[in-house]
Protein backbone atom coordinates (compact mmCIF):
# COMPACT_ATOMS: atom_id res chain seq x y z
CA UNK A 1 0.00 0.00 0.00
CA UNK A 2 1.49 3.43 -1.07
CA UNK A 3 2.26 5.61 1.90
CA UNK A 4 0.33 9.32 2.00
CA UNK A 5 2.75 11.72 1.18
CA UNK A 6 4.38 14.31 4.01
CA UNK A 7 4.32 17.26 3.60
CA UNK A 8 6.50 19.74 5.32
CA UNK A 9 6.28 22.64 6.36
CA UNK A 10 8.74 24.01 3.78
CA UNK A 11 6.86 22.34 1.62
CA UNK A 12 3.28 24.00 2.08
CA UNK A 13 5.34 27.22 2.27
CA UNK A 14 6.55 27.10 -1.35
CA UNK A 15 3.06 26.13 -2.70
CA UNK A 16 1.02 29.16 -0.99
CA UNK A 17 4.17 31.34 -2.23
CA UNK A 18 3.72 29.94 -5.61
CA UNK A 19 -0.38 30.59 -5.83
CA UNK A 20 0.50 34.35 -4.62
CA UNK A 21 -0.28 33.11 -0.71
CA UNK A 22 1.30 33.48 2.44
CA UNK A 23 1.97 31.25 5.17
CA UNK A 24 -0.74 31.90 7.61
CA UNK A 25 -2.84 34.57 6.03
CA UNK A 26 -6.49 34.16 6.34
CA UNK A 27 -8.51 33.70 3.06
CA UNK A 28 -11.47 36.19 2.77
CA UNK A 29 -14.57 33.93 2.93
CA UNK A 30 -16.19 33.78 -0.71
CA UNK A 31 -18.74 36.26 -0.66
CA UNK A 32 -21.10 38.63 -3.20
CA UNK A 33 -18.04 39.76 -4.43
CA UNK A 34 -15.70 36.48 -5.08
CA UNK A 35 -13.46 36.83 -8.31
CA UNK A 36 -14.83 40.66 -9.16
CA UNK A 37 -11.64 41.93 -10.78
CA UNK A 38 -9.69 44.69 -8.89
CA UNK A 39 -9.78 48.45 -10.18
CA UNK A 40 -12.08 50.53 -12.49
CA UNK A 41 -14.29 47.24 -13.67
CA UNK A 42 -14.56 46.02 -10.13
CA UNK A 43 -15.96 49.62 -9.39
CA UNK A 44 -18.45 49.42 -12.02
CA UNK A 45 -19.12 46.73 -11.10
CA UNK A 46 -20.08 47.44 -7.75
CA UNK A 47 -22.27 50.73 -9.15
CA UNK A 48 -24.29 48.03 -10.53
CA UNK A 49 -25.13 45.86 -7.71
CA UNK A 50 -26.00 48.55 -5.79
CA UNK A 51 -28.18 50.05 -8.71
CA UNK A 52 -31.90 49.07 -8.02
CA UNK A 53 -33.44 47.21 -10.70
CA UNK A 54 -37.57 46.43 -11.45
CA UNK A 55 -37.82 43.09 -11.03
CA UNK A 56 -40.71 43.18 -14.51
CA UNK A 57 -37.64 44.13 -16.35
CA UNK A 58 -35.41 41.50 -18.59
CA UNK A 59 -32.44 41.66 -19.84
CA UNK A 60 -33.54 40.48 -23.81
CA UNK A 61 -32.84 43.70 -25.45
CA UNK A 62 -34.39 45.60 -28.58
CA UNK A 63 -32.57 48.60 -29.95
CA UNK A 64 -35.92 49.78 -32.17
CA UNK A 65 -38.33 49.54 -29.13
CA UNK B 1 -9.84 75.60 -36.96
CA UNK B 2 -8.33 76.82 -40.32
CA UNK B 3 -8.66 74.66 -43.32
CA UNK B 4 -5.40 73.13 -44.81
CA UNK B 5 -6.62 70.73 -47.56
CA UNK B 6 -4.17 69.79 -50.43
CA UNK B 7 -7.41 70.80 -52.66
CA UNK B 8 -9.79 73.33 -51.74
CA UNK B 9 -12.68 70.47 -53.73
CA UNK B 10 -11.73 67.96 -50.52
CA UNK B 11 -13.68 70.77 -48.49
CA UNK B 12 -17.31 69.62 -49.02
CA UNK B 13 -18.33 66.27 -50.98
CA UNK B 14 -21.01 68.77 -53.11
CA UNK B 15 -18.17 70.67 -54.23
CA UNK B 16 -15.80 67.92 -54.88
CA UNK B 17 -18.71 66.19 -56.88
CA UNK B 18 -18.91 69.33 -59.08
CA UNK B 19 -15.49 69.67 -59.93
CA UNK B 20 -15.13 66.26 -60.59
CA UNK B 21 -18.59 66.13 -63.00
CA UNK B 22 -17.86 69.63 -64.69
CA UNK B 23 -14.16 68.39 -65.59
CA UNK B 24 -12.45 70.89 -63.32
CA UNK B 25 -10.67 68.27 -61.34
CA UNK B 26 -9.68 64.45 -62.68
CA UNK B 27 -10.48 62.29 -60.18
CA UNK B 28 -6.58 60.43 -60.78
CA UNK B 29 -5.47 64.03 -60.33
CA UNK B 30 -7.28 64.15 -56.97
CA UNK B 31 -6.37 60.91 -56.06
CA UNK B 32 -1.99 62.07 -56.69
CA UNK B 33 -2.88 65.26 -54.53
CA UNK B 34 -4.57 63.94 -51.80
CA UNK B 35 -2.12 61.00 -51.32
CA UNK B 36 1.19 62.97 -50.81
CA UNK B 37 0.20 64.14 -47.33
CA UNK B 38 -1.23 61.26 -46.32
CA UNK B 39 1.92 59.22 -47.71
CA UNK B 40 3.69 61.69 -45.22
CA UNK B 41 1.68 60.37 -41.96
CA UNK B 42 2.26 56.91 -43.49
CA UNK B 43 5.33 56.95 -40.67
CA UNK B 44 5.68 54.49 -36.96
CA UNK B 45 3.20 56.89 -35.16
CA UNK B 46 2.09 58.37 -37.46
CA UNK B 47 -2.21 58.86 -37.93
CA UNK B 48 -2.27 56.60 -41.03
CA UNK B 49 -1.65 52.96 -41.41
CA UNK B 50 -1.17 52.73 -45.37
CA UNK B 51 -2.17 54.61 -47.82
CA UNK B 52 -3.65 52.48 -50.60
CA UNK B 53 -2.94 55.04 -53.84
CA UNK B 54 -2.24 52.18 -56.42
CA UNK B 55 -5.91 50.55 -56.20
CA UNK B 56 -7.18 54.23 -55.78
CA UNK B 57 -5.51 55.20 -58.82
CA UNK B 58 -6.74 51.68 -60.75
CA UNK B 59 -10.24 52.82 -59.57
CA UNK B 60 -10.32 56.57 -60.14
CA UNK B 61 -9.21 55.60 -63.75
CA UNK B 62 -12.73 53.94 -63.65
CA UNK B 63 -14.25 57.00 -62.31
CA UNK B 64 -13.14 59.15 -65.03
CA UNK B 65 -14.05 56.61 -68.16
CA UNK B 66 -18.12 56.77 -66.06
CA UNK B 67 -18.10 60.87 -65.90
CA UNK B 68 -16.91 61.04 -69.20
CA UNK B 69 -19.61 58.41 -70.91
CA UNK B 70 -22.05 60.66 -68.32
CA UNK B 71 -22.31 57.35 -66.38
CA UNK B 72 -23.17 59.62 -62.18
CA UNK B 73 -23.76 57.76 -59.05
CA UNK B 74 -24.23 60.32 -56.56
CA UNK B 75 -22.01 62.42 -54.41
CA UNK B 76 -19.71 59.90 -53.70
CA UNK B 77 -18.40 58.87 -57.14
CA UNK B 78 -14.56 59.53 -57.32
CA UNK B 79 -14.18 60.73 -53.46
CA UNK B 80 -11.30 59.18 -51.36
CA UNK B 81 -11.97 58.02 -47.90
CA UNK B 82 -9.75 57.04 -44.90
CA UNK B 83 -10.74 54.18 -43.33
CA UNK B 84 -10.14 52.99 -39.62
CA UNK B 85 -7.51 49.59 -39.77
CA UNK B 86 -10.60 48.11 -37.35
CA UNK B 87 -12.70 47.70 -40.44
CA UNK B 88 -11.75 45.31 -43.25
CA UNK B 89 -10.65 46.35 -46.40
CA UNK B 90 -9.80 43.93 -49.27
CA UNK B 91 -6.60 42.27 -49.39
CA UNK B 92 -5.48 43.87 -45.81
CA UNK B 93 -5.06 41.21 -42.76
CA UNK B 94 -7.43 42.90 -40.53
CA UNK B 95 -5.40 44.31 -37.48
CA UNK B 96 -7.94 42.95 -34.78
CA UNK B 97 -8.07 39.49 -35.85
CA UNK B 98 -4.72 37.72 -34.59
CA UNK B 99 -6.36 34.49 -36.09
CA UNK B 100 -6.51 35.51 -40.06
CA UNK B 101 -3.49 33.82 -41.41
CA UNK B 102 -2.36 36.32 -44.11
CA UNK B 103 -4.80 39.00 -46.58
CA UNK B 104 -5.59 35.84 -49.05
CA UNK B 105 -9.30 35.58 -49.19
CA UNK B 106 -9.75 38.99 -46.80
CA UNK B 107 -13.09 40.70 -48.23
CA UNK B 108 -13.93 44.29 -47.51
CA UNK B 109 -16.20 45.16 -44.64
CA UNK B 110 -20.11 46.07 -45.38
CA UNK B 111 -19.31 49.97 -45.16
CA UNK B 112 -16.50 49.88 -47.15
CA UNK B 113 -17.84 47.22 -49.83
CA UNK B 114 -21.28 49.94 -50.05
CA UNK B 115 -18.64 52.49 -50.63
CA UNK B 116 -16.65 50.88 -53.44
CA UNK B 117 -20.14 50.29 -55.11
CA UNK B 118 -20.52 53.64 -55.70
CA UNK B 119 -17.33 54.44 -56.98
CA UNK B 120 -16.03 56.24 -53.98
CA UNK B 121 -12.26 55.44 -53.59
CA UNK B 122 -10.61 54.16 -50.00
CA UNK B 123 -7.30 56.06 -50.12
CA UNK B 124 -5.62 55.20 -46.91
CA UNK B 125 -5.91 52.99 -44.09
CA UNK B 126 -5.99 54.95 -40.73
CA UNK B 127 -4.13 53.74 -37.19
CA UNK B 128 -6.22 52.62 -34.59
CA UNK B 129 -4.99 51.73 -31.17
CA UNK B 130 -4.20 48.15 -30.49
CA UNK B 131 -8.32 47.25 -30.41
CA UNK B 132 -9.38 50.48 -30.96
CA UNK B 133 -7.63 51.41 -27.67
CA UNK B 134 -10.68 49.34 -25.87
CA UNK B 135 -8.39 48.41 -22.26
CA UNK B 136 -8.22 52.50 -21.84
CA UNK B 137 -11.93 52.41 -21.26
CA UNK B 138 -12.93 56.00 -21.65
CA UNK B 139 -9.58 56.88 -22.81
CA UNK B 140 -9.95 55.86 -25.85
CA UNK B 141 -10.24 58.13 -28.80
CA UNK B 142 -10.03 57.52 -32.74
CA UNK B 143 -7.48 60.00 -32.62
CA UNK B 144 -6.18 59.52 -36.07
CA UNK B 145 -9.12 59.23 -38.33
CA UNK B 146 -10.26 61.98 -36.70
CA UNK B 147 -7.19 64.57 -37.22
CA UNK B 148 -6.96 63.64 -41.26
CA UNK B 149 -10.78 64.76 -41.81
CA UNK B 150 -10.38 67.83 -39.51
CA UNK B 151 -7.12 68.80 -41.23
CA UNK B 152 -9.07 68.41 -44.41
CA UNK B 153 -7.07 65.31 -46.09
CA UNK B 154 -9.64 63.33 -46.74
CA UNK B 155 -13.28 64.52 -47.14
CA UNK B 156 -14.49 61.69 -44.88
CA UNK B 157 -13.62 58.95 -43.16
CA UNK B 158 -14.90 55.62 -41.39
CA UNK B 159 -14.14 54.18 -37.93
CA UNK B 160 -15.75 52.30 -35.32
CA UNK B 161 -17.21 53.79 -32.15
CA UNK B 162 -17.82 51.38 -29.12
CA UNK B 163 -17.93 53.91 -26.42
CA UNK B 164 -18.04 57.39 -27.72
CA UNK B 165 -14.54 56.73 -29.11
CA UNK B 166 -15.44 58.63 -32.15
CA UNK B 167 -17.39 61.06 -30.65
CA UNK B 168 -14.62 62.25 -28.42
CA UNK B 169 -12.29 62.43 -31.30
CA UNK B 170 -14.14 64.33 -33.35
CA UNK B 171 -14.67 66.49 -29.94
CA UNK B 172 -11.35 67.17 -29.43
CA UNK B 173 -9.60 67.07 -33.11
CA UNK B 174 -12.23 69.16 -34.55
CA UNK B 175 -14.34 67.65 -37.32
CA UNK B 176 -17.79 66.31 -37.32
CA UNK B 177 -18.76 62.87 -36.17
CA UNK B 178 -22.15 60.55 -36.86
CA UNK B 179 -22.65 57.73 -34.46
CA UNK B 180 -25.90 56.06 -36.37
CA UNK B 181 -28.80 53.99 -35.16
CA UNK B 182 -27.35 50.86 -33.61
CA UNK B 183 -27.53 48.12 -36.30
CA UNK B 184 -28.23 51.37 -39.33
CA UNK B 185 -24.95 49.95 -40.39
CA UNK B 186 -24.17 46.02 -40.85
CA UNK B 187 -21.43 45.07 -38.59
CA UNK B 188 -20.31 42.42 -40.94
CA UNK B 189 -16.37 42.91 -41.03
CA UNK B 190 -16.32 45.52 -38.55
CA UNK B 191 -14.16 44.47 -35.22
CA UNK B 192 -16.61 43.16 -32.75
CA UNK B 193 -15.42 45.47 -30.05
CA UNK B 194 -18.80 45.35 -28.24
CA UNK B 195 -21.45 43.08 -30.15
CA UNK B 196 -23.84 45.14 -28.92
CA UNK B 197 -22.06 48.03 -29.16
CA UNK B 198 -19.78 48.73 -31.82
CA UNK B 199 -20.88 50.01 -35.12
CA UNK B 200 -19.33 51.91 -38.36
CA UNK B 201 -19.31 55.81 -37.91
CA UNK B 202 -18.74 58.25 -39.66
CA UNK B 203 -16.46 61.28 -39.58
CA UNK B 204 -16.96 64.38 -41.98
CA UNK B 205 -16.50 68.00 -42.11
CA UNK B 206 -20.06 68.89 -41.99
CA UNK B 207 -23.62 67.69 -41.06
CA UNK B 208 -24.61 67.08 -44.33
CA UNK B 209 -21.42 64.95 -45.60
CA UNK B 210 -22.28 62.93 -42.56
CA UNK B 211 -25.81 62.17 -43.59
CA UNK B 212 -24.74 61.94 -47.47
CA UNK B 213 -22.07 58.83 -46.22
CA UNK B 214 -24.51 57.29 -43.74
CA UNK B 215 -27.30 57.47 -46.55
CA UNK B 216 -24.95 54.97 -48.65
CA UNK B 217 -23.17 52.94 -45.95
CA UNK B 218 -26.58 52.08 -44.39
CA UNK B 219 -29.05 48.84 -45.27
CA UNK B 220 -29.99 45.76 -44.34
CA UNK B 221 -27.31 42.66 -44.11
CA UNK B 222 -28.71 39.25 -43.41
CA UNK B 223 -24.90 38.84 -42.31
CA UNK B 224 -25.13 41.54 -39.76
CA UNK B 225 -27.37 40.29 -36.72
CA UNK B 226 -29.25 43.52 -35.59
CA UNK B 227 -29.95 45.02 -38.57
CA UNK B 228 -33.08 46.46 -38.82
CA UNK B 229 -33.84 45.65 -42.51
CA UNK B 230 -33.82 49.02 -43.71
CA UNK B 231 -31.52 51.27 -44.71
CA UNK B 232 -31.35 55.17 -44.39
CA UNK B 233 -32.55 57.47 -46.47
CA UNK B 234 -30.45 61.38 -46.14
CA UNK B 235 -33.66 63.66 -46.61
CA UNK B 236 -33.82 66.71 -44.10
CA UNK B 237 -35.55 68.32 -46.08
CA UNK B 238 -38.68 66.13 -44.88
CA UNK B 239 -37.12 66.65 -41.14
CA UNK B 240 -39.06 69.13 -38.87
CA UNK B 241 -37.51 72.30 -39.12
CA UNK B 242 -35.09 73.88 -35.71
CA UNK B 243 -38.15 75.98 -35.21
CA UNK B 244 -40.80 73.12 -34.52
CA UNK B 245 -38.13 71.49 -32.62
CA UNK B 246 -37.83 71.58 -28.38
CA UNK B 247 -34.52 70.42 -27.34
CA UNK B 248 -33.02 70.04 -23.82
CA UNK B 249 -29.69 71.48 -22.60
CA UNK B 250 -27.96 68.90 -20.34
CA UNK B 251 -25.74 71.56 -19.14
CA UNK B 252 -25.88 75.40 -18.86
CA UNK B 253 -23.92 77.25 -21.46
CA UNK B 254 -24.46 80.54 -23.01
CA UNK B 255 -23.34 80.39 -26.48
CA UNK B 256 -25.30 77.31 -26.88
CA UNK B 257 -28.22 78.56 -25.39
CA UNK B 258 -28.20 81.94 -27.87
CA UNK B 259 -27.84 79.87 -30.64
CA UNK B 260 -31.14 77.63 -29.84
CA UNK B 261 -32.36 80.26 -29.59
CA UNK B 262 -31.62 82.11 -32.48
CA UNK B 263 -33.07 79.39 -34.58
CA UNK B 264 -36.03 79.46 -32.42
CA UNK B 265 -35.91 76.49 -30.97
CA UNK B 266 -38.39 75.53 -28.29
CA UNK B 267 -36.55 74.53 -24.69
CA UNK B 268 -37.71 71.57 -22.38
CA UNK B 269 -36.32 70.81 -18.91
CA UNK B 270 -33.45 67.65 -18.78
CA UNK B 271 -33.27 65.38 -15.87
CA UNK B 272 -30.99 62.92 -15.83
CA UNK B 273 -31.31 58.95 -15.75
CA UNK B 274 -30.79 58.49 -12.63
CA UNK B 275 -28.84 55.14 -13.25
CA UNK B 276 -25.28 54.51 -13.73
CA UNK B 277 -24.59 54.53 -17.45
CA UNK B 278 -20.94 54.96 -17.27
CA UNK B 279 -20.63 51.55 -14.72
CA UNK B 280 -23.25 49.83 -17.00
CA UNK B 281 -21.28 50.67 -20.25
CA UNK B 282 -18.18 49.66 -18.74
CA UNK B 283 -18.98 46.35 -17.77
CA UNK B 284 -20.99 44.74 -20.84
CA UNK B 285 -18.02 46.20 -23.20
CA UNK B 286 -15.53 44.68 -20.77
CA UNK B 287 -17.67 41.84 -21.08
CA UNK B 288 -18.14 41.91 -24.61
CA UNK B 289 -14.90 42.31 -25.86
CA UNK B 290 -13.27 40.46 -23.08
CA UNK B 291 -14.97 37.34 -24.34
CA UNK B 292 -14.51 38.01 -28.09
CA UNK B 293 -11.06 39.28 -27.93
CA UNK B 294 -9.26 36.93 -25.29
CA UNK B 295 -6.62 35.99 -27.18
CA UNK B 296 -5.79 39.01 -28.43
CA UNK B 297 -6.01 40.97 -25.16
CA UNK B 298 -3.39 38.58 -23.86
CA UNK B 299 -0.45 40.24 -26.67
CA UNK B 300 -1.91 44.04 -26.20
CA UNK B 301 -0.54 46.60 -23.89
CA UNK B 302 -2.49 46.79 -21.01
CA UNK B 303 -4.62 43.67 -22.43
CA UNK B 304 -3.75 41.26 -19.61
CA UNK B 305 -4.44 43.52 -16.57
CA UNK B 306 -7.72 44.04 -18.58
CA UNK B 307 -8.67 40.51 -19.60
CA UNK B 308 -8.10 40.00 -16.20
CA UNK B 309 -10.44 42.07 -14.94
CA UNK B 310 -13.33 41.44 -17.12
CA UNK B 311 -13.19 37.37 -16.49
CA UNK B 312 -13.96 38.50 -13.22
CA UNK B 313 -16.80 40.07 -14.14
CA UNK B 314 -19.84 37.02 -13.75
CA UNK B 315 -22.86 36.57 -15.53
CA UNK B 316 -24.77 38.17 -12.79
CA UNK B 317 -23.19 41.05 -13.74
CA UNK B 318 -23.39 41.61 -17.51
CA UNK B 319 -27.32 40.58 -16.80
CA UNK B 320 -27.84 42.85 -14.05
CA UNK B 321 -26.16 45.41 -16.57
CA UNK B 322 -28.71 44.41 -19.34
CA UNK B 323 -31.75 44.69 -17.19
CA UNK B 324 -30.01 48.25 -16.06
CA UNK B 325 -29.55 49.08 -19.76
CA UNK B 326 -33.10 48.53 -20.20
CA UNK B 327 -34.23 51.33 -17.51
CA UNK B 328 -31.81 53.84 -19.54
CA UNK B 329 -33.42 52.68 -22.84
CA UNK B 330 -36.93 53.50 -21.07
CA UNK B 331 -35.62 56.76 -19.59
CA UNK B 332 -34.06 58.01 -22.79
CA UNK B 333 -37.63 57.29 -24.60
CA UNK B 334 -38.89 59.30 -21.57
CA UNK B 335 -36.95 62.30 -22.64
CA UNK B 336 -36.81 62.33 -26.02
CA UNK B 337 -41.03 62.55 -25.83
CA UNK B 338 -40.64 66.04 -23.81
CA UNK B 339 -37.41 67.09 -26.11
CA UNK B 340 -36.93 65.89 -29.66
CA UNK B 341 -32.79 66.29 -29.08
CA UNK B 342 -30.68 66.40 -26.16
CA UNK B 343 -28.06 69.04 -26.22
CA UNK B 344 -24.57 68.35 -24.87
CA UNK B 345 -21.70 70.97 -24.64
CA UNK B 346 -18.24 69.63 -23.82
CA UNK B 347 -14.76 70.84 -22.96
CA UNK B 348 -11.69 69.43 -23.47
CA UNK B 349 -11.44 68.36 -19.66
CA UNK B 350 -14.09 65.38 -20.27
CA UNK B 351 -11.34 63.81 -22.31
CA UNK B 352 -9.18 62.90 -19.66
CA UNK B 353 -11.56 63.03 -17.21
CA UNK B 354 -12.57 60.17 -14.65
CA UNK B 355 -16.17 59.19 -15.90
CA UNK B 356 -17.23 56.85 -13.56
CA UNK B 357 -16.17 58.53 -10.18
CA UNK B 358 -17.64 61.82 -12.20
CA UNK B 359 -20.81 59.92 -12.76
CA UNK B 360 -20.26 58.76 -9.33
CA UNK B 361 -19.86 62.41 -7.77
CA UNK B 362 -23.30 63.23 -9.84
CA UNK B 363 -20.31 65.96 -11.62
CA UNK B 364 -20.55 65.10 -15.55
CA UNK B 365 -24.10 64.54 -16.71
CA UNK B 366 -22.78 64.86 -20.24
CA UNK B 367 -21.28 61.09 -19.66
CA UNK B 368 -23.83 59.76 -18.29
CA UNK B 369 -26.36 61.02 -21.33
CA UNK B 370 -23.04 59.67 -23.84
CA UNK B 371 -23.24 56.75 -22.25
CA UNK B 372 -26.98 55.92 -21.89
CA UNK B 373 -27.36 57.10 -25.79
CA UNK B 374 -24.62 54.00 -26.71
CA UNK B 375 -26.48 51.91 -24.52
CA UNK B 376 -29.79 53.07 -26.15
CA UNK B 377 -28.37 52.69 -29.46
CA UNK B 378 -29.76 56.16 -30.43
CA UNK B 379 -27.98 58.40 -32.73
CA UNK B 380 -25.54 60.77 -31.85
CA UNK B 381 -23.70 63.96 -33.71
CA UNK B 382 -20.47 65.89 -32.57
CA UNK B 383 -19.99 68.69 -34.03
CA UNK B 384 -16.54 71.16 -32.98
CA UNK B 385 -16.51 73.94 -31.89
CA UNK B 386 -17.18 76.72 -34.07
CA UNK B 387 -17.39 80.57 -32.48
CA UNK B 388 -18.65 78.66 -29.70
CA UNK B 389 -18.59 75.50 -27.85
CA UNK B 390 -18.38 71.82 -29.24
CA UNK B 391 -20.80 69.92 -28.52
CA UNK B 392 -23.00 66.72 -29.17
CA UNK B 393 -26.35 66.35 -29.47
CA UNK B 394 -28.63 62.96 -29.37
CA UNK B 395 -32.07 62.36 -30.94
CA UNK B 396 -34.51 59.42 -30.96
CA UNK B 397 -33.30 56.08 -33.09
CA UNK B 398 -33.86 56.61 -36.14
CA UNK B 399 -34.47 60.12 -36.40
CA UNK B 400 -30.66 60.98 -38.07
CA UNK B 401 -32.55 63.30 -40.83
CA UNK B 402 -34.17 65.22 -37.59
CA UNK B 403 -30.55 65.36 -35.87
CA UNK B 404 -28.42 66.30 -38.63
CA UNK B 405 -31.40 68.99 -40.13
CA UNK B 406 -30.82 70.24 -36.32
CA UNK B 407 -27.47 70.19 -36.67
CA UNK B 408 -26.73 71.78 -39.68
CA UNK B 409 -29.22 74.71 -39.08
CA UNK B 410 -26.68 74.91 -35.74
CA UNK B 411 -23.44 74.56 -37.94
CA UNK B 412 -25.06 77.88 -40.24
CA UNK B 413 -26.17 79.77 -36.82
CA UNK B 414 -22.39 79.71 -35.57
CA UNK B 415 -20.91 80.27 -38.68
CA UNK B 416 -19.80 76.50 -39.42
CA UNK B 417 -19.47 74.44 -43.07
CA UNK B 418 -23.24 73.66 -43.01
CA UNK B 419 -24.43 77.08 -44.53
CA UNK B 420 -24.93 75.48 -48.02
CA UNK B 421 -26.74 72.69 -46.41
CA UNK B 422 -29.38 74.29 -44.64
CA UNK B 423 -29.83 76.71 -47.73
CA UNK B 424 -31.02 74.09 -49.76
CA UNK B 425 -33.50 72.64 -47.34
Amino acid sequence: MKRPERITRRALAASLAAAGLSAGAAQAPRGANAGAPAGRLRLAAARIREAAVNKNISPSFRFIP
Amino acid sequence: MPFSAPLPELASLAGLNGALRSGRLKARALVRAAAEPLKEEARPGGAVREVLEDEAMRAAHDVERELGRGRTRGLLQGAPFGVSELLAVAGRRPAWDAGAADARGAGDSAPVARLRGVKALPLAVTASPPLGGVTDGFLASETAAASVVARGLLPFALAVDFNGNVIRAALAQGCCALRPTFGAVSGYGVAPLGWTLATAAVLARSAEDCGVVLDRISGSDSRSPHSPGRAFHFAPQYARAPAQLRAALVQNDEALKASLARLGVGMAEFSGPGLPAVAVLDVILASEAGEAFASELESAPGGREYLAEAAGLRAFDYLRAMRLRRQIQAWLAEAAGRADILVVPWGPARDSQDWLAAEAASACPACTVLAAAILAGAPLFASPAAGGSAWFAVARPQAENTLLRFASAMEAASGGGGAAAVQQF
